[in-house]
């Protein structure tokens, strides 16, 4: 019987107890999860491995989340970035979502809530995927890579 | 009648106010979310059924000491705010300089930590009271504090310390660390600090990376 894919879900927030908190409990929720504790390791991270989703801080030390957002999405543009922050105002929402972040939710966030979130954001990333490979395989590439890359 | 730099000085108080509650409101929920997370790994584990296996059990004992430590750590903070606002309020006699900038240093301190600068206090030990205006002497502090800030490159640290000379007491806040343009909004006009000194009769002396205030007692 074939095992059932797991969603990799990178947590990024510098709040060291809150994020290894968490990332138990998404665990336990059947959540395959690494954890880093600033943007500039969320991107060395993103480097090396692809997750599926991120849920990433807006206020750390160091690169800012709306910074790391950016990059993110220039380096692994299918990755599918949820910003968790306790700080964030209406214009961090609007500007995340502007840059590509699938959703923008506000700590302490509701635990099923976040995991439906992260599943749901796992969904659009297969989808894509999928319309993608359908006109790769119909021989319309332009249309395939447009739908890899660009944000919609 | 107010002078106009009377007025400015009072149109960008509240701004200050605003900065230390939303600072704080930022810290207070982070420890919010912390406790949350805690508690409900601990549901978790209860949900589960497992709480016989040893190791779910330290888990479980964990979550609790986290909550009880960040309860406490919330606590303290809501304190500073109240000790914070209570003396705002006050009359502006007998301050205790170290008191306010320790309560600034809590209530702050999330500003340092974003920029990767330690905060150091370097308090002489029973410092006399001064009297100033109340506000405007923490005012006075941040605006300097900010500054100070705004200069240094991440790993620097901030200094604050307090003097008693004769029928002075000062505070000084230098920087160590590398020197950093910052594009960083800051909360108030350049100029801040000598407009309030100014107004409210405060004596400050800005020497690059070195702020002091001259108060008498």
């Amino acid at each position: 019987m074939r095992k059932k894919k797991q969603i990799k879900v990178l947590l990024v927030d510098d709040e060291v107890e809150f994020v290894d908190t968490l990332g138990q409990r998404l665990r336990m929720r059947g959540l395959a999860v690494d954890i880093v504790y600033d943007g500039e390791q969320a991107l060395s991270f993103v480097k090396k491995i692809e997750p599926d989703v991120i849920v990433l801080d807006l206020k750390m030390p160091g690169l800012y989340g709306i910074e790391v957002l950016k990059e993110v999405k220039k380096l692994k543009p299918n990755v599918q970035v949820i910003i968790l922050t306790g700080h964030g105002t209406d214009k961090d929402e609007e500007q995340a979502k502007q840059l590509g972040g699938f959703d923008f939710m506000r700590k302490p966030a509701d635990i099923d809530l976040l995991v439906a979130k992260i599943k749901e954001a796992f969904a659009e990333k297969l989808e894509r995927a999928m319309t993608a490979i359908t006109f790769a395989e119909a021989g319309i590439f332009d249309t395939a890579k447009r739908i890899i890359t660009k944000d919609e | 009648m107010r002078s106009d730099s009377e007025n400015l000085v009072r149109m960008n108080h509240l701004k200050f106010i605003g900065k230390i509650l939303s600072v704080y409101a930022h810290d207070l929920n982070n420890q919010l979310g912390i406790i949350k997370e805690a508690s409900g790994l601990m549901q978790d584990i209860v949900e589960l059924n497992k709480s016989k296996d040893n190791r779910l059990k330290d888990e479980l004992a964990k979550s609790i000491k986290s909550i009880h430590s960040r309860v406490g750590e919330a606590a303290f903070i809501t304190s500073k705010l109240s000790a914070f606002g209570r003396g705002i309020g006050g009359d502006g006699h007998s301050l205790n300089i170290n008191e306010i900038v320790g309560e600034l240093l809590v209530l702050l301190k999330r500003m340092g930590d974003q920029r990767r600068i330690e905060f150091v206090s370097d308090f002489q030990a029973n410092i006399a009271t001064v009297n100033a205006d109340p506000l405007m002497l923490r005012f006075l502090i941040f605006c300097l504090m900010e500054d100070q800030l705004m200069r240094l490159k991440s790993k620097g640290r901030l200094v604050f310390k307090t003097v008693r000379s004769g029928d002075v007491v000062s505070l000084t806040i230098f920087s160590e660390g590398e020197v950093a343009q910052s594009d960083e909004k800051r909360t108030f006009p350049d100029g801040m600090a000598q407009l309030i000194a100014e107004t409210y009769g405060l004596s400050i002396t800005l020497n690059g990376r070195d702020s002091r205030i001259t108060l008498n007692l």
